[in-house]
């Protein structure tokens, strides 16, 4: 079967993440515990057997960079094809910082041109997800679309959300409205879009240029939907865009429990990540740790759950931890209480605190600036 | 103080000839680890929830800026091979230098098995001339330490040595499975005694031989087959303390032999004690490693854990205590782990008890099955010389079935299936199990 070339748009910025922000993207925040985000929609395609992979950078590539280098985690380290990371670049009449999902593409055309793929899946790097790409694959052909959205039923009180699909009885889309006030379907779109490379190479001429427009979903959906050529495929699986910090907060609360909505431990679908030099994880005597996640380097020596503990976090003897997000290398120095909190990388909580969300949200964040 | 405290790592490293070629010894077949050695050398051994044991010297070397290192391997070379592979987690895949693995070959000068480790160098004279340094450091891959050879390497230039020898204080029984010697107040080494009955020296070679290559190939008669000593203990250095510059390099750390099945337990239970000896957390002496990547381990609603070291991947539902579980060990709710060693991907059944046992790596126990026994009971009849402290050995891919017990100082496996356990209905203290 012909292999797709995936485009992986990681270019989301971290406005909605408040004191977490900042810095860098959405696609290299940690997550899990382990991982990156982008590590899922990396894995997802490695695991579905596509191998061909450019992450479009903005925001942080220093940091998008160091963590993919050359692919080895993904074992994209190929000979051909392999994962390649696109920054803007100046071309010879302009240059231009990418406004939209659209000119993200649209300003790599010579590599989608060049690209020997007839399919191009275009995704959000910004996603929790685990999903066989070649379901997708074999949907399009099947139906013969020019471009398959990938949805997902969610209830019709939620969909407001979203980018919002009306389908007729074959999927064919009828209409897309971008988080609408009465949403008239309860498909939700999660931004992986599955091209042929004609329809993809037509839809991007011109984007960027001041009368096109430069977003994927407002310049180039509604032609292809008014043609017929688009198609929507459901996806029933976990799914979680993690582009806010309550998304963020509550995707790791779904890695918990003895079933969670979302299983890091699943030898079908692994998430691959990158390699650290850290011992395992450690629980010294008087530790309690029930229903946590506890990377490699972690040393529990106080009460923790609910929890997700990323690689060096120490718990001291009597802090106690819960529901709460400890980012790689946060500290809580016991006497310490930390509840519904998410702790920034190296910073350290305590000792003699009480640290508990404010009444009107549902996380606090523990950064630079102390808690907020 | 850590080893690199004082002198940071260069991430370029020394080059010949400034940086010595290291030897790194990885022949040994650890006949006293039992079944823990049968199917991969000692020093591809697992250790510590995580590592291997030839990861301490070869991390030693590149946080020591040494990038050029051979290993000699010769007994279970696959095992050495799969790990090291092309030396990418150390950072040893280089262009000028780097790891490799080399291996008796018919046609080599001297074309035999290594008897020993100075016969195992005369082998590879070529090769080690071929890395253009001037001087070898040889080193044992059997042993657990951090170590800057940087600072062994300064006092060996800094007294005009010739041969260096790195030290610990020993005293006692210990130093009669260790070469002992004893060096006058500068340092230079006057006598030395293989494995001594009766020691008398206060110092123990750690197996760490910095040589310049000129005396090298003096000592150990290179260009005369026939006449290459064995080992460098019993063989070369008691008779050239009078003729060479021979100095011990005392060094101040935590070093193991990993010798024994017992010696091999309590390294790894030290890591569970509060302050271990051996600080594996240190950001200035990372210990590197296969680079597999797993989720955190999943601690559930009723986990408890005191006192342990677990690997990523690993999915806890009963209780580990005082135990060492390396990366994807799961344990079933209502089982107990106690005092134990798990290996990579075992399974330990709902309410099964595993206590002061060391399970070798995808062991399966079945629901209900007790394996291992807290008193130390009658030494294992066919290897009291291996069991006899009460520790349950378990090997590879080995499975035990539901509710049956198993007693202590008991050997099983490895590869025993449940074809194995028709017609046996439990272990009793110091019984054995094999396959065939």
């Amino acid at each position: 079967m012909q292999r797709a070339t995936a485009l992986i748009l990681a270019g989301g910025n971290k406005v909605g993440f408040g004191p977490l922000g900042g810095r860098g993207s959405v696609a290299d925040m940690p997550f899990g515990g382990r991982y990156r985000v982008i590590d899922f929609a990396l894995s997802n395609c490695v695991n579905s057997g596509l191998t061909n992979i450019a992450v479009l950078a903005q925001q942080s590539a220093i940091r998008l960079r160091k963590h993919i280098g050359r692919g080895r985690p993904w074992d994209l380290d190929r000979r051909e094809g392999g994962v390649r990371i696109i920054q803007p670049y100046l071309h010879r009449n302009r240059g231009q910082w990418y406004r939209g999902t659209g000119e993200a593409l649209s300003q790599n055309l010579d590599y989608i041109e060049d690209s020997p793929a007839d399919l191009f899946l275009v995704l959000s790097g910004d996603g929790i997800y685990k999903m066989d790409y070649n379901l997708v694959q074999a949907f399009h052909v099947e139906r013969r679309a020019g471009l398959t959205l990938v949805v997902k039923p969610v209830p019709r009180t939620h969909a407001g959300g979203y980018g919002v699909v009306e389908v007729d009885a074959e999927d064919r889309v009828r209409a897309f409205e971008e988080k609408p006030q009465a949403p008239r379907s309860n498909l939700a779109f999660l931004g992986v879009y599955l091209f042929s490379r004609d329809v993809l190479l037509e839809g991007l001429e011109g984007l960027g240029e001041a009368d096109r427009g430069y977003d994927l979903v407002a310049d180039v959906l509604p032609s292809l939907i008014a043609r017929g050529e688009v198609f929507a495929y459901r996806f029933d699986g976990y799914w979680q865009d993690v582009g806010v910090l309550s998304a963020y907060y509550r995707a790791h609360m779904d890695l918990l429990g003895s079933d969670p909505a979302l299983r890091l431990h699943d030898r079908t679908w692994p998430i691959h990540t990158r390699g650290l030099a850290l011992p395992p994880a450690k629980f010294a005597p008087g530790a309690r740790c029930r229903n946590s996640l506890v990377a490699e380097g972690a040393v529990v020596h106080g009460c923790v759950s609910r929890s997700v503990l990323n690689p060096r976090v120490r718990v001291d003897p009597e802090a106690s931890v819960e529901r709460s997000i400890l980012l790689a290398g946060a500290r809580v120095e016991g006497p310490t209480v930390v509840e519904n909190a998410i702790i920034d990388e190296g910073r350290v909580v305590g000792p003699d605190t009480v640290l508990r969300r404010p009444a009107d949200a549902e996380v606090c964040v523990v950064t630079d600036g102390g808690a907020e | 103080m850590s080893p690199g405290a004082s002198l940071r790592a260069s991430s370029r490293g020394l080059l010949p000839p400034e940086a010595p070629v290291v030897v790194l010894l990885a022949g040994g077949q650890g006949q006293r680890l039992s079944i823990l050695s049968e199917e991969r050398a000692k020093p591809a051994v697992p250790f510590g929830g995580r590592y291997r044991i030839i990861d301490f010297p070869l991390s030693n070397c590149v946080n020591s800026g040494f990038y050029d290192v051979m290993v000699l391997a010769q007994y279970r070379p696959r095992s050495l091979d799969d790990h090291i592979g092309v030396g990418k987690p150390w950072d040893l895949d280089r262009a000028r230098g780097g790891v490799e693995i080399l291996q008796p070959y018919p046609g080599q000068v001297g074309s035999d098995w290594y008897r020993g480790t100075a016969d195992a160098v005369c082998h590879n004279a070529r090769a080690i001339l071929g890395r253009g340094a001037t001087r070898v450091l040889v080193l044992c891959g059997d042993h657990v330490y951090k170590m800057d050879y940087r600072e062994m390497l300064a006092f060996h230039s800094d007294r005009g040595a010739e041969l260096t020898i790195a030290t610990i204080p020993v005293d006692g029984v210990a130093a009669r499975e260790l070469g002992v010697l004893t060096a006058d107040e500068t340092g230079r080494v006057r006598a030395f005694q293989e494995k001594p009955e009766k020691p008398t020296g206060k110092l123990a070679s750690m197996g760490v031989y910095l040589i310049e290559v000129e005396v090298l190939k003096d000592i150990l008669h290179w260009d005369s087959p026939n006449r290459w000593p064995v080992d460098f203990g019993r063989d070369v250095i008691p008779r050239i303390l009078d003729d060479h510059r021979v100095f011990a390099y005392p060094f101040g750390g935590y070093w193991l032999d990993i010798g024994t099945i017992d010696s091999y337990y309590r390294a790894n239970m030290d890591l569970v004690s509060e302050t271990p000896r051996l600080d594996l957390l240190d950001p200035d002496w990372p210990i590197y490693t296969q680079e597999e990547v797993g989720p955190p381990v999943y601690l559930d609603f009723d986990a408890e854990v005191d006192r342990a070291v677990i690997g990523h991947g690993g999915a806890i539902a009963g209780r580990v205590a005082h135990s060492v579980l390396f990366p994807g060990v799961v344990v079933e709710a209502g089982a107990r782990v106690e005092h134990a060693i798990l290996m990579t991907g075992t399974h330990v059944g709902r309410g099964a008890t595993v206590q002061r046992a060391i399970l070798d790596k995808q062991v399966r126990v079945g629901k209900g099955a007790v394996v291992g026994s807290r008193s130390a009971g009658r030494a294992n009849a066919r290897f009291p010389e291996h069991l006899s402290s009460g520790l349950t050995l378990v090997g590879k891919r080995t499975f035990v079935p539901d509710g049956v017990r198993v007693g202590g100082n008991c050997l099983i496996g490895p590869k025993v299936g449940p074809e194995a356990w028709r017609a046996v209905a439990g272990l009793a203290d110091g019984e054995t199990l094999t396959g065939s």
